[in-house]
C-alpha cells in the first residue's frame, strides 16, 4: 500500500524562488489499484509520482510504503528498495540511446545483484512482445517500441508497483492504446499501477482518478 | 550495469574521446617524469661532490701512501689529523661508454675506486657504465664504479680513441671533452697548468695553513679543487637545464592538467541524463559516482600504460632529450600520485555538483 500523509514538497526553500509543489497531500493507494493522477501542467502530479517512487524527497510529512516508513531511509537503501519494488516509466522513455534494448532492460538488475540477468531481461522483453529487438540499439527503435522497452525495464525485477509519468505523451493514439493495454494487463496480474496524465481519455481507462491542482488533492 | 560493462560500452561509443583523454593523461605523466628526472639527475651529479661542497677543507689523496696501504680506508686512518680525506662516491647514471686507458695513463688519471688497489690499472678493453669488476692475472680484483660522462661535473675525460703509446699530455690534448673540473694527480698536469687554468680546470684553495699545505701538496701527487667553483658550475648546469626545458614542460603540464579535468567535467555533465536514468533504475548517487571513478580510473590506467610504453621507447632510443631519465621508485610514486590526483579532481567536482542536484533534475533537463 502507498500511504502518504500530509506530504509537502517545497523547492528552493528560503530562497527568492521558493515554490511549493505539493501542499499537505494525504493519499492512500491500495495494492492492486489502477489509478490515474490527473491535473494541469505544473499541478504537482509528477512531483507526487517522484515522491511515491522514492526518487525525490519531501519536505514535510510521512510516507509509508507497504507498511514501512520510508521517510528516513538512507539514499542507498531507498535506491535498492526502488529497484526491487517499484518500476518507473517516463514519457520520454528515459532509455540510454547508446545501449541495446537488452542492456537497458538489464539496468535495474545490477543494483540488486540479481542472478541470470540476461535471462530475466529477455523474459521481460518477451512479455512486452519485443524480444526480437533485444540486440537493437535503442536509438533505432520507434516510439512505441521504446516505450515497451521502458516498460520491460520497469517490470524486469517484478515489482509490485508500476508508476508511469505521461507514458503515452509521446505516442500516437494507436500506440498509446497499445501501451495502455499493457498497463491494464500488468494491473490484471496484481500490480499496483499509477499513471500520471493530463489526458482525460487515458484517465478514464483507469479504475480510480485522483485529481490534483496547485499541489493539492482535489478529489481522490 | 556494472562499472566495467558501462565503461566498455561507453568506450566503444566514444572511442576517440577516450583515446584523447588517455593520450592527454599520458603526456602529463611523461612531462612530469621528465621534470622529476631532470632534477634528480642534477642531484645525482652532485652526490660525488657533496662532502666537498659542504666544507672548505683541502681535498687530496696521496698516491705514495696508497701504494703503501693499498686502500682508501687505510689511507684515511693514517693521515687523519694531517689532512682531510673525502670519499668520492661516483654514481651510475645513464652514461656513454667509457674508454679505458693503459696502466700508465690510468695511473695519472687517479680514477676513484670503490674497492681495489689504486695502483693497478684498468683493463684495456672498453668498460661500460655501472660497476665493473676487473680481474688481474695476479688475482687482484678491481671494482670500478664508473660514472661516465655526466656533465661538467665529471672527472673522467672521454675520448674516442687512444693508444698505449700516448703520454698523459697527449691524452689531455686529444681529449674531445675535457671537463671543467678534473680530479687527477699532480704529475699528470705538469707543464699543462695553463691549459687547465684556461679551461677553469682548478684553482688552488687556501686555508689557514696555506703556505705549509701548498708545499706539502706540491710534493705529493695530489691536487686541490675549489669547492666554490663546483657549486657554481653545478648551479649553472642546473639553471641551464631549467631555463631550457622547464618553462615548456610546465606549460605543457598545466595545459594537459586543465584539459583533462575539463574533459572529465564535461563528460560528467554530458552523462547527467545517463546518471538520471541510472537513478531511476535503482542506482544510488554514491554508486553513480563510483561508476564515474571507475571510468576515469580505467582511462588513467590506459594512459599509464601508454606513457610507460612511450617512456621505454624513448629510453631505448637514447634520445638526447631524455638521456639521463631515471626510472626510479620516485618516478613511479610521482606517477601514481598524479593519476590519483586526476581521479580525485575529476570526481570531486562532479560529486560536489551532484550532491546539490537531485538526479530527477537530470531527467527533467534532458526533456
Amino acid at each position: 500500500m502507498i500511504d502518504l500523509r500530509n506530504i509537502t514538497k517545497v523547492y528552493n526553500p528560503k530562497k527568492h524562488n521558493e515554490f511549493t509543489a505539493l501542499d499537505d497531500v494525504t493519499l492512500k493507494i491500495s495494492d492492486g489499484e489502477f489509478c490515474a493522477v490527473i491535473g494541469k501542467s505544473g499541478s504537482g502530479k509528477s512531483t507526487l509520482l517522484h515522491i511515491i517512487a522514492l526518487l525525490d524527497k519531501f519536505s514535510f510529512g510521512d510516507y509509508f510504503l507497504n507498511g514501512k516508513d520510508v521517510a528516513k531511509t538512507p539514499e542507498g537503501a531507498a535506491a535498492k528498495y526502488r529497484a526491487k519494488n517499484i518500476g518507473f516509466v517516463k514519457q520520454d522513455f528515459a532509455l540510454i540511446e547508446d545501449y541495446t534494448a537488452l542492456d537497458n532492460v538489464m539496468l535495474p538488475l545490477y543494483p540488486i545483484k540479481a542472478k541470470d540477468k540476461k535471462k530475466k531481461a529477455l523474459a521481460a522483453l518477451k512479455k512486452m512482445g519485443i524480444e526480437r529487438l533485444s540486440e537493437k540499439e535503442t536509438r533505432k527503435l520507434s516510439g512505441g517500441e521504446k516505450q515497451r522497452v521502458a516498460i520491460a525495464r520497469a517490470i524486469v525485477n517484478e515489482p509490485s508497483i508500476i508508476l508511469a509519468d505521461e507514458p503515452t505523451g509521446s505516442l500516437d493514439s494507436k500506440t498509446a492504446a497499445e501501451i495502455m493495454n499493457v498497463f491494464k494487463q500488468l494491473n490484471a496480474e496484481g500490480k499496483t499501477v499509477v499513471i500520471v496524465t493530463h489526458d482525460q481519455g487515458i484517465a478514464k481507462q483507469c479504475n480510480r482518478i485522483i485529481e490534483i491542482s496547485d499541489g493539492k488533492i482535489i478529489s481522490a | 550495469m556494472n562499472s566495467l560493462k558501462l565503461f566498455l560500452t561507453s568506450f566503444r561509443k566514444d572511442f576517440f574521446s577516450y583515446i584523447l583523454v588517455a593520450l592527454e593523461i599520458a603526456a602529463l605523466i611523461l612531462t612530469e617524469n621528465y621534470i622529476f628526472s631532470i632534477l634528480k639527475e642534477r642531484e645525482i651529479l652532485n652526490v660525488p661532490f657533496t662532502p666537498l661542497l659542504n666544507d672548505n677543507s683541502v681535498y687530496f689523496y696521496d698516491m705514495n701512501k696508497l701504494y703503501a696501504v693499498g686502500s682508501r680506508e687505510e689511507l684515511s686512518q693514517n693521515v687523519s689529523g694531517e689532512y682531510k680525506v673525502y670519499d668520492i662516491k661516483s654514481c651510475s647514471v645513464n652514461s656513454v661508454v667509457v674508454i679505458s686507458v693503459s696502466d700508465e695513463i690510468y695511473d695519472k688519471l687517479s680514477l676513484p675506486l670503490k674497492f681495489g688497489n689504486y695502483a693497478k690499472a684498468v683493463a684495456s678493453e672498453r668498460i661500460s657504465k655501472g660497476e665493473n669488476n676487473i680481474q688481474f692475472s695476479d688475482g687482484q680484483t678491481l671494482t670500478l664504479n664508473v660514472s661516465g660522462t655526466l656533465t661538467e661535473m665529471t672527472y673522467l675525460p672521454s675520448m674516442e680513441s687512444f693508444s698505449t703509446d700516448m703520454t698523459t699530455s697527449d691524452f689531455y690534448i686529444n681529449s674531445a671533452n675535457t671537463q671543467d673540473v678534473i680530479i687527477t694527480n699532480r704529475s699528470s698536469i705538469n707543464g699543462y697548468e695553463k691549459y687547465f687554468i684556461n679551461s677553469t680546470g682548478f684553482i688552488i684553495e687556501f686555508n689557514e695553513n696555506a703556505e705549509e699545505n701548498i708545499s706539502r701538496l706540491r710534493n705529493s701527487r695530489a691536487i686541490v679543487i675549489d669547492s666554490d667553483l663546483i657549486i657554481k658550475n653545478s648551479e649553472k648546469a642546473l639553471n641551464y637545464d631549467r631555463e631550457r626545458f622547464l618553462p615548456i614542460i610546465i606549460t605543457v603540464t598545466l595545459i594537459v592538467l586543465v584539459g583533462t579535468i575539463c574533459i572529465s567535467v564535461i563528460t560528467f555533465k554530458e552523462n547527467e541524463l545517463k546518471n538520471g536514468i541510472m537513478w531511476l533504475c535503482g542506482y544510488s548517487r554514491a554508486g553513480i559516482i563510483g561508476m564515474h571513478i571507475t571510468n576515469i580510473s580505467l582511462i588513467s590506467l590506459f594512459s599509464v600504460i601508454i606513457s610507460a610504453v612511450a617512456f621505454l621507447i624513448l629510453k631505448l632510443s637514447e634520445n638526447e632529450f631524455v638521456k639521463g631519465l631515471n626510472l626510479s621508485l620516485g618516478n613511479l610514486i610521482l606517477t601514481a600520485i598524479t593519476v590519483l590526483l586526476l581521479i580525485g579532481i575529476s570526481t570531486v567536482i562532479p560529486a560536489i555538483k551532484s550532491k546539490n542536484t537531485s538526479p530527477v533534475e537530470y531527467l527533467r533537463r534532458a526533456k
